[in-house]
């Protein structure tokens, strides 16, 4: 389970005349196992932040996120690098990885990190890649050189190719055309049935419609 | 000879004996026993400007000095040789500063003076060979800065002398390096055993007689107290080799004896013969012997 | 409690005269674990990574390294014969500039034996073998093993210098701005080297550099410092996304995107 509580972020900008931004203030909810939950409000509303603080990426300013049984506020860098690894997953809209290295590589590597013995993760990465529909041709080159579409593919992939207990999703369907989407809610539901409790963000109604188990809006918490 | 030893008693009051004055010969003896109770240790001397340039013996020259004593026999090789000017020079040099005996004969010398050769002789107990060494440091070509070799001597850190044997098996097949090859001394510093072709190498190891080596421009001196071990740097799979020509002395027929390559005509003919030509004259000798009976 | 820790330096100062080189560090580190130091020129970050690997005498602090033997040994109290020993087994240094880290007239294969000779090996045929499968490793040519240094690229020389620092298996490797004079795409390669050999070896690394798109790559946690001292320290990302000091917010709104 993902319990939010009474969460706040404000962001202290040192060198811009010391502005001080309040993104919310006091969220509270829970996701429970099986769930997806789909974070809504207008742009600004701290959606993006709100991922980020779960994952770690931001400082919590006030408040509390309890992953399992992890209070991700009193972790150290260490433990939440371990809860990253064996139970968080995150997909963001941006690919970030290290230049010339081939697609199936970057996207094996979340199995590497645990442990997983080569063999079998590059069997599951063609697996997922397959799914996803990258062409083969594709594999191992980087995918730095890649559309939008297949660049979000590929982040996909990674976030999916280990079963997460917690996924956060920022806008996994963003650029993608139709059959793509539909094939990435359906790893979205799979994940769901797995008892994945999942948290994202959707801009696309028919996706969220579809995957979203229920809706927090950030502009009435 | 005889004509000078006419004048020796003019000499030897000009000169002090042995030509060093009496406090440097005991500062060069104070470190001849350092490094005889240091096994292949290079010990810090402060080395004096002799009547020759740097390069022509003059560390061996100082500690020859320190070393002699009137009823001394001296014998004077270069590269093997008695009859070489280097060794004709500094032999005269002791006759007059001196007064000492001399002689060719390597089994009658309690003292020999060397450059780039052991003899094929064997040592005894109570013989004194003393080595001129133009650079001391076995490190040096690979670790130019003093500080560091000094370091790595201290803490036996000797990877990058492998590292020179290494080069050559990789470029040549096998170790190349013939002369002044590297060696341990007691187990413990790596030494540089002078220029002398690695043929003699083994001849140091567990040697009767005492071996000094005098570094003049280098300023340092080591030694090899009677009957230590020597050992040879090698790999498990190359093995050190002690190398010569192989072909005979073609004077005295010798195929066990390290030999020069002279070529002997215009059109490149070469003839091989021993580099100690006192050894080859023994051996001479004994051959017209066994003909005669 | 974390009696398993592999490298621990506590309240580490450094000063030249009345210049601070650095004030009152402490970082640690675990196998497996990439540590990024990153700061402006003049931080003190090169300083303190001379301190920790023991080049530099500390004025202050501990530096302590749990050894193979799970024995803990401390820089500042251990004498120097010991030091250099754990220099060159447990420890490796891969420097900025190659040319400070290779020996530039001796055979790639040379450069690479030289460590495993420091430690006894005296087999020519096992040596040139782990020496030809480090090349492997660093994807350089093995028929390249017999050129020297001075004959590679620049990306080349830093990989074999890479090569050379790991062939003893060292578990912690200091690293000094280990892909500053490269161009970008030779940078890829050598952080994508450098990210699998610090998986598949299990051996933990810091990093010094000034890049922060490098410490995002490749680091898990990052110290960030300014005039010698860490003003801010932290999960890589968090630090880098969310920076909670004035200097820190500085720091990543002058690069361009990192």
């Amino acid at each position: 389970m993902i319990q939010i509580k009474n969460l706040n972020k404000s962001f202290e900008l040192y060198n811009q005349n010391n502005t001080n931004i309040n993104v919310f203030k006091n969220i509270n909810f829970k996701v429970d196992k099986g769930e997806v939950v789909a974070l809504t409000g207008n742009s600004g509303t701290g959606k993006s932040t709100l991922l980020k603080l779960i994952y770690g990426s931001y400082v919590i300013s006030k408040g509390d996120v309890l992953i399992a049984d992890v209070n991700v506020r009193k972790s150290s860098p260490r433990d939440i690098l371990k809860l990253r690894k064996n139970k968080l997953g995150y997909v963001s809209q941006f690919l970030r990885v290290v230049p010339r290295v081939p697609t199936i590589e970057v996207v094996i590597e979340p199995l590497l990190d645990i442990g997983c013995e080569k063999k079998i993760a590059l069997k599951k990465g063609q697996e997922i890649l397959e799914i996803l529909k990258i062409p083969k041709n594709l594999w191992n080159l980087s995918p730095l050189t890649f559309s939008g579409g297949e660049q979000q593919r590929v982040n996909i992939a990674r976030g999916f190719i280990h079963n997460y207990p917690y996924l956060l999703l920022d806008e996994p369907t963003a650029s993608l055309d139709h059959n793509n989407k539909n094939i990435v809610l359906h790893l979205i539901e799979k994940a769901k049935l797995n008892g994945s409790a999942i948290i994202g963000i959707f801009h696309d109604e028919i996706a969220r419609n579809k995957v979203a188990t229920r809706e927090v809006n950030l502009e009435n918490l | 000879m005889n004509d000078m030893s006419k004048d020796k008693n003019i000499d030897i009051q000009i000169y002090n004996f042995a030509y060093l004055d009496e406090n440097t010969k005991r500062m060069i003896r104070r470190a001849l026993l350092k490094a005889l109770c240091i096994p292949g240790y290079q010990v810090p001397f402060s080395s004096r400007e002799m009547p020759m340039p740097y390069g022509w013996g003059t560390g061996g020259i100082q500690v020859t000095s320190a070393c002699l004593i009137p009823k001394d026999v001296l014998k004077v090789i270069d590269q093997g040789a008695d009859d070489t000017t280097n060794a004709v020079s500094i032999r005269k040099f002791f006759q007059k500063t001196a007064n000492v005996a001399v002689t060719e004969k390597t089994s009658d010398a309690s003292l020999i003076q060397t450059r780039h050769r052991i003899p094929e002789t064997k040592l005894k107990e109570q013989q004194i060979l003393v080595y001129q060494v133009p650079i001391p440091e076995p490190l040096r070509f690979l670790e130019p800065r003093e500080t560091e070799t000094r370091k790595m001597h201290a803490l036996s850190e000797y990877g990058l002398m492998f590292v020179k044997l290494y080069e050559d098996i990789a470029k040549h097949g096998h170790i190349e390096t013939a002369y002044a090859y590297p060696v341990k001394t007691n187990g413990n510093y790596v030494t540089d055993p002078s220029p002398i072709p690695k043929f003699d190498n083994p001849k140091m190891n567990n040697n009767p007689a005492i071996q000094l080596f005098g570094a003049g421009r280098e300023q340092r001196i080591y030694a090899i107290p009677p009957y230590t071990n020597v050992k040879s740097l090698d790999f498990e799979d190359y093995p050190f080799e002690a190398m010569k020509a192989n072909f005979k002395c073609s004077i005295c027929g010798s195929s066990d004896s390290y030999l020069d390559e002279i070529i002997v005509s215009d059109d490149g003919k070469r003839s091989y013969i021993c580099s100690d030509t006192d050894y080859c004259k023994e051996q001479t000798q004994l051959n017209s012997k066994e003909e005669d009976q | 409690m974390m009696q398993d820790f592999l490298f621990k330096a506590s309240n580490i100062s450094k000063y030249y005269g009345q210049n601070v080189g650095c004030k009152n560090v402490s970082l640690d580190i675990n196998s497996g674990e990439v540590l990024g130091i990153v700061g402006e020129s003049g931080s003190g970050k090169s300083t303190l990574l001379n301190c920790i690997y023991g080049n530099l005498k500390v004025d202050e602090g501990d530096i302590l390294l749990n050894d193979k033997s799970k024995t803990i040994l401390n820089f500042t109290k251990i004498d120097e014969p010991k030091l250099r020993l754990i220099q060159r087994s447990d420890l490796a240094f891969v420097h900025q500039n190659p040319r400070d880290g290779l020996r530039m007239n001796i055979s790639a294969g040379g450069n690479i034996g030289e460590r495993l000779m420091a430690i006894g090996h005296r087999n020519y045929g096992e040596i040139r073998e782990i020496a030809s499968s480090w090349l492997e490793k660093v994807e350089i040519d093995v028929s390249r093993i017999d050129d020297k240094p001075s004959t590679f690229s620049g990306g080349m020389q830093q990989r074999l210098q890479i090569a050379r620092n790991l062939v003893t298996k060292p578990r912690l490797i200091f690293m000094d701005e280990p892909t500053g004079g490269l161009d970008v795409s030779v940078q890829a390669k050598i952080l994508d080297l450098l990210r699998n050999l610090v998986r598949e070896l299990g051996i933990a690394a810091i990093i010094v550099t000034h890049d922060l798109a490098v410490v995002r790559l490749l680091a898990d946690r990052i110290i960030v410092m300014q005039n010698g001292n860490v003003i801010e320290a932290g999960l890589c990302d968090q630090v880098l996304d969310d920076p909670q000091h004035k200097y820190s917010q500085l720091l990543v709104s002058s690069v361009l995107q990192v």
